[in-house]
């Protein structure tokens, strides 16, 4: 059981946005992308979700190629929580997160009293069940975050990908989403998440890999990756790393 | 915990489904109530008893006449129309997240109005092509018409709203100017095309009926069909895609669906504008935007405005009448003003 990408390459008209990118993501794993902006990050998760087609390069979901599945039975085993846009004003919270259901109902089965049953214990494990029928454009960034959360979770995906999700949240949601992830993780879910804060991602990834205008430039177990030099070099800012406990802290020289 | 849970889950789902419920009793009431009306008045025991008599083929009497033979084929027609409209509207504003898209503003009535046009002036005397050119040929033009609307206000890969509703207008107008010219090219059918262009029912019957239900049927249990999808569609592209929706075939599939029931609207009854736009519209605001059931309540809602307005057309300067385009550009206009004003990314 795996989530494989080999050379992928992607371009936006001439503007090439991803180079010769690989990745492997397996249950139990937490797989983390960081890198200065538009380094190619959420272009990634939009080809892992075929959002977007790579020009070449190929993607594998349990050796079969990702073109070749549904996009209904894909939803089923990846779920990507997006990045904090708009959700359609009006829609509650409880029908946002029953969207999630979707990929196992297919788009004419009602719900039945299983995906209630799943999307509530969905919206308790994020902290969103108290608001459950507010209009989700009353929300605050972070609680339409976790709202997210709770719907790609609803999909009980085996692969979980989570776009900048941490952004809108404060430090304690930051923190929550992040142990929540690898206890999920514990419990066989493989996890790819792009993050900003490179404490956070040290922390909280297996693997790491750390992007540049669309290339990978170091990829590897956190602690053995992230170095004063390397830091410098790719966000071209002067930090200063030093070892707590065999993790990395990043500190930026202000 | 379980039952706290659980309950108000059920009452909301019990409250869904009254509104709907209600409005159809409204229908059926504005139908019987509305057959009553005219020159000559029909208590609604009558009007039922004509309709019972009607259905078991044993029309004694003038008013049952009356009823089974002109009004209620015309308040059915209506109500078909209404609700086809107001069905298009719904998944025209859905699938291009768009409260402004309706069939008339995308052009797609008028087109589908040139076509029915093209049939009627130049094939009128040719029976056989009527009956089975005209639905045909006003869907093709139709089609025609959304595809090169899409063309012209595609920018990139997004279709903004304002150069939807533009490019609506402008091949809108074309093709009204090009019906026009039929207009002065057939002269001898030119008052009967235009009576019919502008809108009305004075014509229906039962055969008029029996043409449209089917395409009305079709499309409206697709349309109906297509609720989760639409609920998708509202994400936004790419989460719907991430949610196993195939959104580019859908959205051509919608299209076509919801151009049909214009299309077929269109075709007995000429171009009658804004309904699409309005009842959706008024509808989300009531019931709010899960399309599971914001659909079937615009289809009946749209119902009950058509009949209402042709009520109005055909009474108020009885015994002449109004074409309902009128009626409804004149509801229709204000609203559309009140929405353009209330969408700040429109002015902006």
């Amino acid at each position: 059981m795996s989530f494989i990408a080999k050379n992928l390459n992607f371009a936006y008209g001439k503007k090439v946005v991803v180079r010769d990118f690989n990745l492997e993501l397996t249950p139990g794993r937490i797989s983390g992308i960081v890198g200065p902006n538009g380094a190619g990050k959420s272009t990634i998760i939009k080809l892992l979700s075929r959002v977007l087609a790579p020009l070449s390069g190929e993607l594998y979901l349990d050796d079969k190629p990702l073109h070749r599945i549904s996009r209904l039975k894909l939803a089923r085993q990846l779920a990507v929580v997006p990045q904090g846009g708009d959700l359609p004003a009006a829609f509650s919270v409880q029908e946002i997160v029953m969207m999630g259901r979707t990929p196992h109902l297919g788009f004419l089965t009602a719900e039945t009293k299983t995906d209630h049953d799943i999307t509530e214990q969905a919206m308790r494990r994020t902290d969103t069940w108290v608001f459950r029928s507010r209009p989700v454009d009353t929300l605050s960034g972070g609680e339409r975050q976790r709202v997210l959360l709770a719907r790609a979770l609803a999909q009980e995906p085996e692969y979980l990908l989570l776009d900048e999700t941490t952004n809108h949240l404060d430090l304690k949601y930051q923190l929550e989403v992040l142990s929540f992830v690898r206890q999920e993780a514990r419990r066989g879910l493989a996890v790819l998440v792009i993050l900003h804060d490179l404490n956070l991602a040290v922390r909280a990834c297996d693997h790491l890999l750390l992007m540049q205008q669309g290339r990978v430039v170091a990829g590897g177990l956190p602690a053995e990756i992230i170095t004063e030099a390397l830091v410098r070099d790719v966000y071209q800012t002067k930090v200063q790393v030093f070892k707590q406990d065999d993790t990395p802290v990043i500190l930026p020289e202000i | 915990m379980q039952t706290t849970a659980t309950l108000p889950r059920k009452r909301l789902t019990r409250w869904r489904w009254t509104p709907l419920l209600l409005s159809v009793f409204l229908l059926v009431a504005v139908m019987v109530i509305a057959s009553g009306i005219g020159s000559v008045s029909i208590t609604p025991p009558e009007v039922l008893r004509a309709v019972w008599h009607g259905l078991s083929g044993e029309l004694s009497g003038v008013s049952d006449t009356i009823i089974w033979e002109i009004r209620l084929p015309r308040i059915l027609l209506a109500a078909l129309v209404g609700a086809s409209l107001a069905l298009a509207g719904v998944a025209f504003q859905g699938l291009f997240r768009n409260p402004l898209a309706d069939p008339y503003l995308l052009g797609v009535a008028s087109g589908a109005g040139f076509g029915a046009s093209l049939v009627m002036a130049f094939a009128a005397a040719i029976p056989l092509l009527t009956i089975v050119g005209l639905p045909l040929v006003t869907f093709v033009f139709a089609l025609l018409t959304v595809t090169l609307v899409m063309i012209l206000a595609r920018q990139g890969h997004k279709v903004p709203m304002v150069s939807l509703i533009l490019a609506g207008v402008v091949v809108g107008s074309s093709f009204t100017a090009a019906t026009s010219f039929i207009l002065l090219a057939a002269r001898e059918q030119a008052a009967g095309v235009l009576a019919w262009l502008l809108g009305s029912f004075a014509l229906a019957s039962w055969a008029k009926i029996a043409s449209v239900l089917p395409f009305v049927l079709i499309a409206g249990v697709l349309i109906m069909l297509s609720s989760r999808a639409l609920n998708l569609i509202q994400l936004g592209e790419e989460q719907a895609l991430q949610l196993g929706l195939p959104v580019e075939s859908f959205k051509l599939g919608l299209i076509s669906v919801a151009t049909l029931a214009t299309a077929a609207a269109v075709s007995v009854s000429g171009i009658i504008g804004f309904v699409g736009l309005m009842v959706p519209h008024a509808v989300r605001l009531a019931i709010g935007p899960d399309h599971r059931i914001l659909s079937p309540m615009s289809a009946v809602i749209g119902a009950v405005f058509m009949v209402l307005a042709d009520l109005f057309a055909r009474s108020i300067i009885s015994p002449a009448e109004l074409p309902i385009g009128i009626i409804t550009a004149l509801v229709g206009g204000p609203f559309f003003l009140y929405l353009l004003r209330r969408q700040p990314q429109v002015r902006s």
